[in-house]
């Protein structure tokens, strides 16, 4: 597993450090220049990074590995395609969280209690990168197969378009908080209107954290059948 | 001949299918859109093809250069073609022409039909002149990368990168203004004749671009150039141009006053004026909403005073004061030019107010902006009375040694010896200052005669008296230099005071400054306020929808004048206070005491 993880991290790393300097060097000019609202610039930052991130880091994942025809060769080597498969999700969780926790670091340390509190600002960032890795976890499921990255950006920009339209339909009060957090932007729903029916951030966690196993669990036997 | 025809057949060939995309897309969605307005929206056909190409027909250019040069260039077909008997350029210049030509048509044609069939006005001629340079640019730079990188996908990446910065350099980078693509639609907006230096500029401008990347095509081709692409070449171009175009408008727009201390003040108010009595002691109107403090009511304002002090410490800000008068509200707001103290005791403040009814009854009051004073009761003191009438002067207040003057359409003149009891001493009608403007050229003022008031003061009278009603500070005269603001948006003008004499004062013209097309998206043009000190003129501008309302110093020093030297952004920014020493007081939803601007030298 280690082997794995480093393997990963030899491809992926470079990823991690081109999230980390676009989003915090957004997040620190924004911040500096103050053209907009301290808030305005972070949820731009936080933005760009739950719709960029989720589709860079899933993409580069497994179908980079069918599209170089290495995956074949992964899968020979004397590990369960389990493990193959967690060191990948592992590799993408980083690679969509850290660039989010630096961008939140710079934010801190520029604009920390200056129009936004550190707690509103740590919690914009928190509830981002839960929606950045809910969606990428979609996306890491469901591109499993996918024989080329080309093909799986598609579908990762598709299910991304998907969830924001099918999010819309749900800021209804009339949708119970439940259902409304089956969707992976149901985080960044409060955001939007406390009124409206919004999960609470553990609901939501608690509902995601479900459909992620279950996705998980289901791209894993995928990958399994695929190795046979 | 019949090679070169031969060369044409075949890329025409291989190129028509774009031009049918494209035509379907430009001319398809258009008609889709008036069949969709007739139906549903104002039941009237309108063709609107210009929205659709302006925004998009970059991108198609792309996708055909990316296609033409990756299609031959891409594998074995290379060698292929220089296996034959063909020059490489005469191919390759066949393969530049036919993609450009139906580029091009795909993006003129579907503008031309809008003109012939809708407003003219929607597609300017200037604009289908111009337009066409800019997508040959935007077509020869994705060419130069599909000759460079050779894969369609990363070369299509590549060269939208350098598409984001040609859109978007011009426009956050003043020196290149001249290539800005917005401009050639939001500026000419109706005809306005092809030949222009603006027009000529633009298009001399993407044409240097087209040759340049045309030329270096062909030397990518010529010697085999070949760059090799990878996700890293993808991803750091695209972002490095996003990075570069938020760096440049950062640079340009953002914040550069130092912040030396802030204070917060209560959530529900905001700072609308910050006064400067001379002994580090202000007093503030908020405006704000809700709380049962006392307050005045101006329709959707109420406004409270506080007092503030400047300390080692921090700023301190007092607590709302117990009692205010509407008159004296109307004349903080414009406080400039309706208020005066007495050096000896600077809390305590004259000011006239308007005893509106019928007629307009001029009356000074006298305030103490000491928190633990009451404040003066009584109606004050009357001045005059005088029928409204639209071309009657706000009264505007001089004072020197032991008189007072009170300047409108009529002169009071005050005793102050006593200065809690001023004694009217008389009341005369005085002719009404005037001047003879030659703005562009200069302009003389001729002086209000007031007895025993130095020639600076009537001056100062005489150009506040222009003032407008709602915004007093749409002018300032500080260190013989006069600034205006003009319509529309920001734009300053600024006189010298070449010569002023006991009758009039003359101005001569010093330089104008008109805000840039980025400042033009980011800050509104609606200003609240403008003020000069120490040859440093803080200009507010209040926000639009999404952008903090700044404060921007105009340096009048230098051999450049109004030349803005700084910026300071924030929210709801509405009030400015400039200190000795280049310091400032800015107040919004916070207050905040920045330092001077840096040097430029």
């Amino acid at each position: 597993m280690r082997k794995l993880l480093w393997k990963e991290w030899n491809e992926q790393s470079w990823k991690l450090g081109f999230g980390c300097i676009v989003l915090s060097t957004l997040a620190f000019i924004g911040l500096r220049a103050r053209i907009v609202p301290d808030e305005t610039i972070e949820m731009y930052v936080c933005f760009l990074g739950l719709a960029l991130l989720p589709i860079l880091s899933s993409t580069g994942l497994i179908p980079a590995e069918h599209d170089d025809g290495t995956m074949e060769s992964l899968l020979a080597l004397p590990v369960t395609p389990r493990c193959i498969l967690a060191a990948k999700t592992i590799s993408g969780i980083l690679l969509c969280a850290g660039p989010m926790i630096a961008a939140a670091a710079v934010s801190l340390a520029v604009a920390a209690n200056r129009e936004m509190t550190v707690a509103a600002t740590i919690m914009l960032y928190v509830r981002s990168t839960l929606t950045a890795l809910s969606l990428f976890i979609w996306m890491h499921a469901l591109t499993v197969r996918l024989p080329t990255e080309a093909r799986a950006a598609l579908l990762a920009l598709g299910l991304l378009i998907l969830w924001l339209i099918a999010s819309i339909g749900l800021v209804n009060s009339r949708v119970p908080p439940i259902v409304v957090a089956i969707s992976p932007l149901s985080f960044i729903h409060y955001g939007i209107d406390t009124n409206l029916g919004a999960p609470s951030l553990l609901a939501a966690l608690g509902v995601q954290l479900c459909i992620a196993t279950v996705l998980w669990l289901w791209a894993s036997r995928s990958l399994i059948k695929g190795s046979h | 001949m019949k090679q070169l025809a031969s060369l044409f057949w075949k890329e025409w060939h291989e190129t028509r299918l774009f031009l049918w995309i494209g035509l379907g897309v430009f001319l398809g969605l258009p008609w889709v859109g008036g069949l969709e307005a007739l139906f549903q929206y104002d039941h009237h056909y309108e063709f609107l093809a210009s929205p659709w190409v302006i925004i998009f027909g970059g991108v198609f250019a792309l996708f055909v250069a990316v296609g033409v040069t990756c299609r031959d260039l891409g594998g074995q077909l290379e060698e292929f073609w220089r296996s034959r008997p063909v020059g490489v350029m005469r191919w390759f210049l066949v393969k530049y022409v036919v993609g450009l030509a139906v580029s091009l048509a795909v993006c003129v044609l579907p503008m031309l039909v809008e003109r012939w069939f809708s407003s003219k006005d929607a597609v300017p001629l200037v604009a289908l002149a111009l337009m066409p340079f800019h997508w040959t640019a935007l077509y020869s730079v994705a060419f130069a990368s599909g000759c460079l990188v050779r894969r369609p996908a990363h070369a299509a990446m590549l060269a939208l990168a350098v598409l984001l910065l040609i859109h978007f350099l011009p426009l956050a980078l003043p020196p290149l203004n001249g290539l800005n693509v917005i401009e050639v639609f939001d500026s000419y907006g109706v005809d306005r004749g092809v030949f222009t230096a603006r027009a000529i500029t633009f298009a001399l401008g993407m044409a240097v671009i087209a040759t340049a990347t045309l030329a270096l095509s062909i030397a990518a081709v010529r010697y085999r150039w070949r760059v090799d692409a990878g996700q890293r070449l993808m991803y750091g171009a695209v972002s490095a141009a996003l990075l570069i175009i938020v760096a440049t408008a950062g640079y340009q727009l953002g914040t550069n006053l130092p912040i030396l201390q802030q204070a917060a003040i209560p959530e529900t108010e905001r700072v609308s004026r910050i006064a400067y009595d001379g002994k580090q002691d202000f007093v503030i109107t908020h405006q704000w909403i809700g709380e049962p403090y006392p307050y005045i009511d101006r329709g959707n304002w109420k406004v409270r005073f506080r007092s503030l002090a400047l300390a080692q410490e921090g700023i301190r800000l007092g607590d709302p004061q117990p009692a205010l008068d509407p008159g004296y509200w109307n004349n903080w707001w414009q406080q400039s030019r309706l208020t005066a103290s007495v050096p000896a005791h600077p809390r305590q403040v004259y000011y006239v107010y308007d005893d509106s009814d019928s007629q307009i009854e001029y009356r000074l009051a006298i305030r103490t902006t000491d928190p633990t004073q009451p404040f003066v009761k009584g109606r004050g003191l009357k001045l005059w009375a005088e029928n409204y009438n639209s071309s009657s002067r706000r009264p505007v207040i001089q004072l020197w040694e032991n008189r007072l003057y009170v300047i409108g359409d009529q002169l009071a003149i005050l005793d102050i010896t006593d200065p809690i009891a001023p004694q009217l001493i008389s009341v005369v009608p005085v002719p009404q200052p005037s001047i003879v403007p030659d703005e562009p050229v200069g302009f003389l003022i001729n002086l209000p005669r007031v007895p025993g008031l130095p020639k600076e003061q009537r001056l100062n009278a005489a150009i506040h008296a222009w003032g407008s009603w709602y915004f007093p500070d749409d002018r300032v005269l500080c260190q013989n230099a006069w600034v205006r603001h003009g319509d529309p948006g920001l734009q300053l003008i600024a006189w010298h005071l070449e010569k002023l004499t006991d009758e009039a004062a003359t101005f001569e013209p010093m330089g104008t400054y008109k805000q840039t097309l980025l400042e033009e998206i980011f800050e509104s043009s609606s200003m609240s306020q403008m003020t000069m000190r120490d040859g440093l003129l803080y200009v507010v501008q209040t926000h639009g929808q999404y952008a903090n309302s700044r404060v921007t110093v105009f340096d009048l020093r230098g051999i450049h004048p109004l030349r803005p030297v700084a910026h300071f952004g924030g929210p709801d920014i509405w009030a400015v206070c400039p200190l000795p020493g280049g310091r400032a007081l800015i107040g919004g939803s916070q207050l905040w005491l920045v330092g001077p601007p840096p040097t430029r030298n």
